[in-house]
């Protein structure tokens, strides 16, 4: 039997939310039926969603290269460190973080027991703040956007717990650490191999390009698609054809900025942050785009690119 | 919104304590993908899946999986082939659970021989030459005819006693021992492999210290593996060993890898040492002089196992023969080789080098080390790199122990076969050559210089899966010498796909990829003894549908066939009536009168040569034939353990003798053994008494297949054939050596492998293709800014002998000074001859006197077939055909020709193109000359008349009467 920490009532619902993240099983109905989330989705649907399209790792969002691993990542193994506890295999995965709150929020497992009951919340807050809400807003919103039922529910359960969990407890001062430090995105004097591994980051674009994304649209824009890391599908894309590859970033771009608006709101300072940096990469693009339109230098060599 | 959490936090939490105060739990444990499952072995008769390629449909296939083993390099690891059971097609290959070796994982060449089995442009059908030698007409004929053809004129060439004339070149053989066997029968010594091109420089460095030619590194449990070059971890061989370090490293070992190139392996390296091509050896015996000055070392084990007894004898007589002088002597042989001796020749810091040595040191016994190519091979003096290497083992006791090093010969089973040869009473100077009296293997590669030279001609030349003029250095003297009829008669080609040899050749003739052949092979993946048994896929599954079967012609694919079949057949027509001797070798014993099959051959051999097999195969009611066609492997025995340490059983210790250094031999006869698998046969004693063992601390031990029985610190063998500076491990200055070089000139490294292609044995694999299809030149920005070269800008590298053109890659993953360029690439076809390939160019070849040249007529590109993707290729690049530029380098000791090249870069000039070759083979011939002025030759240096040590492993050994030098001994002839 678990016992809530006084002062929060969120410890089952971010467990519930752990459990729904991981491949689909018999075990979790219960859970999902408590959710109302609809039927399971299928062991392929979880792939397609969590390994294919999204990846749930803060680091892809919060990395300077938006990979996996880095310095991202072993910031929110920090969080376990400062604990005085060994960090888990995956210490910035969506499911760790939720189960690691529901810990605090609940007063059990290795969390929950290891830090004392008066310390809890604060240590909530901070989890909360520095290694969820910092991410988990474009992360939520491209689960979303990914057209599963059941997986579009849960987006929309994560961001409803954050949004309420930060109204109850406060945004702190600061913008979370892995955003302040964050390198925004350069120009395209930085050369076109720099901009366009940019752009792929999360952190610095403001934009979420998952693999499916960037196939739908070398399908749309009629390219031929390569099959490879996003970086060498999008340099090819580019290749075969530079004005209307950057007519469609320009208009991803625009679509991140208007989610970010609406989204973003009960998200305070970080959800500006991510509206930000998602506006200023739409100019850039649009700027850009016009340029290779118009047939004038596009401030890049992109003939770096052809294969 | 947020309205929702709070409705649903109570709702979940209301759930959780009803369903928890009925005692049931709430929340599911951890949840798990199984993605390393595979299909369990009782349902692999009729094995469903869903198709991937019509979800979301479920449409259902069914599998008969039938095991082989992939052939795409030596490894020998598993492979399950998907029978369609509707159409008795292969589907797929993936992973074979049960083979001890590879775990049920591949890399990617396993799944991609799909590729190689429906190819589109694969020989299907045998060819004959329609018009002159590479005019590139062919016709297609019966195999009847070209069997009686070849069969006859190696029939008179044998009748004639022309038996050097008859020669078998193999690439990697993928098998073990069979084709030697053949040729034994045949009273041949034309066994001619590949090896001097390959691993004879490493093989050489194992054998003078152990008798066993190659090291077992058991990385999975070792505290340190040291890596000299990431070669096999990260290209060839790399699947068994790639996944052991990978264990190894999960456990907490550090990893060390030399190497100039930051490969795929150094990423993942603890130290990753960068060191100056041809420098290895320095830095290895500062790592050994670290072990001896810090005490790091296992002083016991050396005391027992080192022959340095033989050592004081013959280098310091007048001193005591005890341990302690040895050590003495030891600590001050190498207490030169400091860190910072070790920085100046490698480029590696002292400090680093100093961090990698305490690591070394921290590991005690539990050091696992590996080299194969790359330096060994690269350098003159390579050698050396793995005998240093062998010394830290051989140092810290680190040999046959757990996470430690192993000799490969006690990590393999070769098992016996029905038939035995006999040893052919001939030695063939073509590949044996007196000059190179220690050659690991034969120096196949000088072979059209010698017969330039006219020291033989061959009437019948067979290549088998394998392309000298490709893969070998100096491609323009094998075209020299595969066109010229007067030096070699016949040419037959062996080969499932058109390649640059094979339009030279004579005859074409099909032969089966991995899952369309039979073969035992055994290799050296941990401390164990497996088989794996190669099979054809189609015809297994025929057979367990209980459908009658032929040779494996009937179920490949157009008339191709498989080796071993072709073989016996090609032995049975050559002496129908065995007044050659020859059909007693290829004669079925349970139909006498009748040729032995393929089947006869192996139930004979998993009945009465692989012990536990019969009984594991027993208890599955299946004989273990069966037994092999259904897993397609067998594990041996495991832990094999330190053999050298055994005790001698009294039994075989009769009428014994001993010698001055211990040395045991006995009169009792050897007790009959399974295991084939080669090893150093030292000599008996003068009154024919055979070695048996050595006396360690007055016991009888088994000791190692050495002429003291021990590890040769000091090699006599080395001494007393003319190199007597060289017989303690040491550093030898390479051709590339800095000092050696112009000023102007860098070291080319053109041995290393990318991890998904094999030199031409991985050709036409599309998946393959498509993620490696060029060899650009690595070159570090340091040495790039300077000749105004960027990525993807054309460059001339030039020769000893010529020049060829490539692209340049701009790169720090390469030691400024050194460039680099892989195998694999610049594929090449004559217009208009067959062999289109997804890596092939065409190209136009010219002679002009002595000036060669290749040019490139069209890159790679779509085309049309049978195969769709055939039309997609998206490439051009293909690459450049480097090696046609290289001059060989025989080392004089080992025989290995020494890769490395001296070249200059320069950007590209107006009138070079992509893939422009230009070699003048009269320098060729010069620098041939010059190398072969450095050996020591038997003529001049054998201690007893003989062409080469008895005890040095020979794939085909001659009788001991032909191993006598003629009575001129005055050189080459």
């Amino acid at each position: 039997m678990t016992v809530a920490v006084p002062g929060s009532i969120y410890g089952d619902l971010f467990r519930a939310l752990s459990v729904l993240i991981a491949a689909p099983s018999p075990r979790q109905e219960p859970v999902a039926r408590a959710l109302e989330m609809g039927p399971l989705p299928t062991r392929a649907d979880h792939t397609e969603a969590f390994v294919m399209e999204v990846h749930p790792y803060g680091a892809v969002y919060l990395g300077h290269e938006g990979k996996l691993g880095g310095d991202a990542c072993d910031r929110m193994a920090g969080f376990w460190r400062t604990a005085g506890l060994e960090p888990p295999v995956e210490p910035d995965h969506a499911a760790t973080l939720l189960e690691a709150c529901a810990q605090l929020a609940l007063g059990d497992g290795t969390i929950g027991q290891a830090i004392p009951a008066a310390a809890r919340p604060n240590m909530l807050r901070g989890l909360l703040w520095e290694h969820m809400a910092s991410w988990m807003l474009p992360f939520s919103l491209r689960v979303e956007r990914s057209g599963m039922p059941f997986y579009s529910r849960w987006a929309l359960g994560l961001r409803a717990t954050l949004v309420r969990e930060i109204r109850e407890t406060g945004e702190l001062p600061d913008l979370p650490t892995a955003l302040r430090e964050s390198e925004p995105m350069p120009g395209p004097e930085a050369g076109a191999e720099a901009f366009f591994r940019a752009l792929l980051a999360p952190v610095r674009s403001g934009m979420v390009l998952s693999r499916g994304d960037l196939s739908r649209a070398a399908r749309t824009l009629r390219l031929g698609l390569r099959i490879g890391e996003r970086e060498f599908i999008l340099k090819a894309m580019l290749a075969q054809g530079p004005h209307e590859t950057m007519m469609w970033l320009a208009g991803e771009g625009g679509y991140w900025k208007e989610r970010y608006k609406i989204e973003g709101k009960g998200f305070g300072s970080v959800g500006r942050f991510w509206q930000e940096r998602a506006t200023n990469t739409q100019l850039t693009l649009i700027r850009l785009a016009g340029r290779i339109g118009q047939g004038k230098d596009p401030e890049m060599d992109l003939g770096e690119f052809a294969p | 919104m947020s309205d929702w959490a709070a409705k649903a936090a109570e709702r979940v939490s209301a759930a959780r304590q009803a369903t928890e105060s009925r005692g049931e739990t709430f929340y599911p444990g951890p949840s798990r993908n199984h993605l390393a499952a595979f299909p369990p072995k009782e349902r692999w008769d009729n094995w469903t899946e869903l198709d991937s390629r019509c979800w979301p449909e479920r449409r259902e296939h069914s599998y008969m999986l039938v095991p082989t083993t992939c052939f795409n390099c030596e490894s020998a690891c598993g492979l399950l082939a998907y029978v369609d059971r509707g159409t008795l097609q292969i589907k797929k290959f993936e992973g074979n659970p049960e083979h001890p070796g590879s775990r049920g994982r591949n890399c990617a060449k396993g799944p991609a021989t799909l590729n190689q089995v429906v190819d589109p442009d694969r020989v299907l059908h045998p060819l004959k030459r329609a018009g002159e030698r590479g005019e590139g007409k062919w016709e297609r004929v019966a195999w009847e005819d070209a069997l009686t053809d070849i069969a006859g004129r190696i029939a008179t060439a044998i009748r004639e006693d022309r038996r050097d004339e008859v020669m078998y070149h193999v690439g990697r053989p993928g098998e073990d021992g069979f084709t030697e066997r053949i040729m034994a029968a045949w009273g041949v010594d034309g066994h001619n492999s590949h090896t001097n091109i390959c691993s004879s420089g490493a093989r050489a460095g194992y054998q003078f210290w152990m008798g066993m030619d190659r090291p077992s590194p058991d990385h999975a449990n070792a505290a340190a593996i040291l890596l000299v070059s990431s070669h096999l971890e990260a290209g060839h061989y790399f699947n068994p060993h790639a996944q052991r370090i990978m264990d190894g490293v999960k456990r907490g070992a550090k990893l060390i890898v030399m190497d100039t190139r930051l490969s795929n392996t150094a990423t993942h390296a603890d130290q990753w040492l960068a060191t100056q091509p041809g420098s290895e050896a320095a830095v290895l015996l500062s790592f050994v002089n670290h072990l001896l000055q810090t005490g790091s070392w296992d002083r016991d084990f050396v005391r027992k196992w080192f022959n340095w007894e033989q050592y004081l004898a013959a280098e310091h007589p007048d001193s005591p023969r005890e341990f302690a002088a040895f050590e003495h002597h030891l600590k001050g042989l190498y207490a030169h080789c400091t860190f910072a001796w070790a920085e100046r020749e490698s480029g590696v810091s002292e400090r680093r080098l100093a961090e990698a040595a305490d690591m070394i040191a921290r590991a005690g016994s539990r050091l696992s080390t590996h080299t194969w190519r790359s330096a060994a091979s690269g350098n003159e003096g390579g050698w050396q790199v793995a005998r240093t290497l062998f010394f830290l083992n051989a140092l810290t006791g680190s040999i046959a122990v757990p996470g430690g090093t192993y000799p490969s010969a006690w990590n393999k089973f070769v098992p016996r076969p029905i038939r035995l040869p006999r040893h052919p009473e001939h030695w063939n100077e073509l590949t044996w050559p007196r000059e190179f009296p220690l050659t690991m293997y034969e120096t196949s590669y000088l072979l059209p210089h010698f017969l330039n030279e006219g020291r033989g001609r061959l009437d019948v030349y067979f290549t088998r899966v394998y392309n000298p003029v490709w893969t070998n250095p100096d491609g323009f003297q094998w075209i020299e010498a595969l066109t010229d009829p007067d030096k070699v008669g016949l040419h037959v080609a062996l080969a499932p796909t058109w390649n640059e040899t094979a339009y030279f050749a004579d005859y074409v003739l099909p032969m089966g990829h991995g899952p369309e052949r039979h073969d035992v092979h055994s290799y050296e993946t941990h401390d164990g003894q497996w088989i794996g048994f190669r099979q054809p896929v189609l015809r297994a599954a025929r057979q367990r549908l209980g459908q009658e079967t032929g040779d494996s012609r009937h179920t490949n694919p157009g008339e191709v066939w498989e080796e071993n079949e072709f073989w016996l057949e090609l032995s049975w027509r050559i002496d129908p009536t065995g007044d050659l001797g020859i059909r007693q070798f290829v004669e079925s014993e349970e139909r006498p009168g009748s040729r032995l099959t393929a089947d006869e051959y192996y139930k004979w051999m998993f009945e009465n040569s692989v012990p536990g097999l019969a009984d594991r195969a027993a208890a599955e009611d299946l004989s273990p034939l069966e037994y092999m066609r259904r897993y397609g492997a067998f594990e041996i025995k495991r832990g094999v353990g330190p053999l050298y340490a055994q005790d001698v059983p009294e039994p075989e210790l009769a009428d014994v003798s001993v010698d001055e250094f211990g040395r045991v031999y006995t009169a009792a006869p050897a007790p009959a053994a399974l295991n084939m698998v080669p090893v150093g046969m030292p000599d008996a004693d003068e009154d024919g008494r055979r070695p048996v063992g050595v006396v360690i601390d007055g016991v009888v031990k088994r000791g190692f297949p050495t002429p003291s029985g021990k590890l040769e610190f000091y090699s006599p063998t080395l001494a007393a054939w003319g190199w007597p500076e060289h017989a303690l491990p040491g550093y030898i200055r390479s051709h590339v050596h800095p000092g050696a070089m112009e000023p102007d000139q860098k070291c080319l490294i053109s041995t290393f492998r990318l991890p998904v292609q094999i030199h031409t044995r991985s050709a036409n694999s599309k998946w393959l293709d498509e993620i490696a299809h060029t060899n650009p030149l690595w070159l570090h920005p340091r040495d790039a800014g300077p000749l105004g070269v960027r990525t993807g800008d054309l460059v001339r590298v030039e020769t000893e002998i010529g020049h060829f053109v490539l692209k340049a890659w701009v790169t720090e993953g390469i030691k400024p000074g050194v460039v680099a360029c892989s195998h694999h690439m610049g594929r090449w076809k004559l217009a208009g001859g067959p062999g289109r390939g997804a890596l092939t160019a065409e190209a136009s070849l010219r002679r002009d006197k002595a000036r060669w040249s290749l040019s490139r007529e069209k890159g790679g590109g779509p085309w049309d077939s049978s195969d769709p993707d055939t039309s997609r290729i998206w490439w051009r690049d293909v690459g450049v055909h480097q090696n046609l530029t290289f001059p060989v380098h025989p080392d004089p000791i080992s025989g290995m020709h020494c890769w490395h090249q001296a070249v200059r870069v320069t950007k590209a000039g107006r009138g070079d193109r992509a893939g422009d070759i230009s070699v003048d083979a009269e320098a060729s011939r010069r620098v041939f000359r010059e190398w072969m002025a450095r050996t020591r030759g038997a003529g001049q240096h054998s201690p007893d008349g003989t062409r080469r040590p008895h005890w040095l492993i020979r794939p085909v050994r001659p009788v001991e009467s032909a191993y006598r030098l003629p009575a001129d001994r005055n050189g080459t002839r």
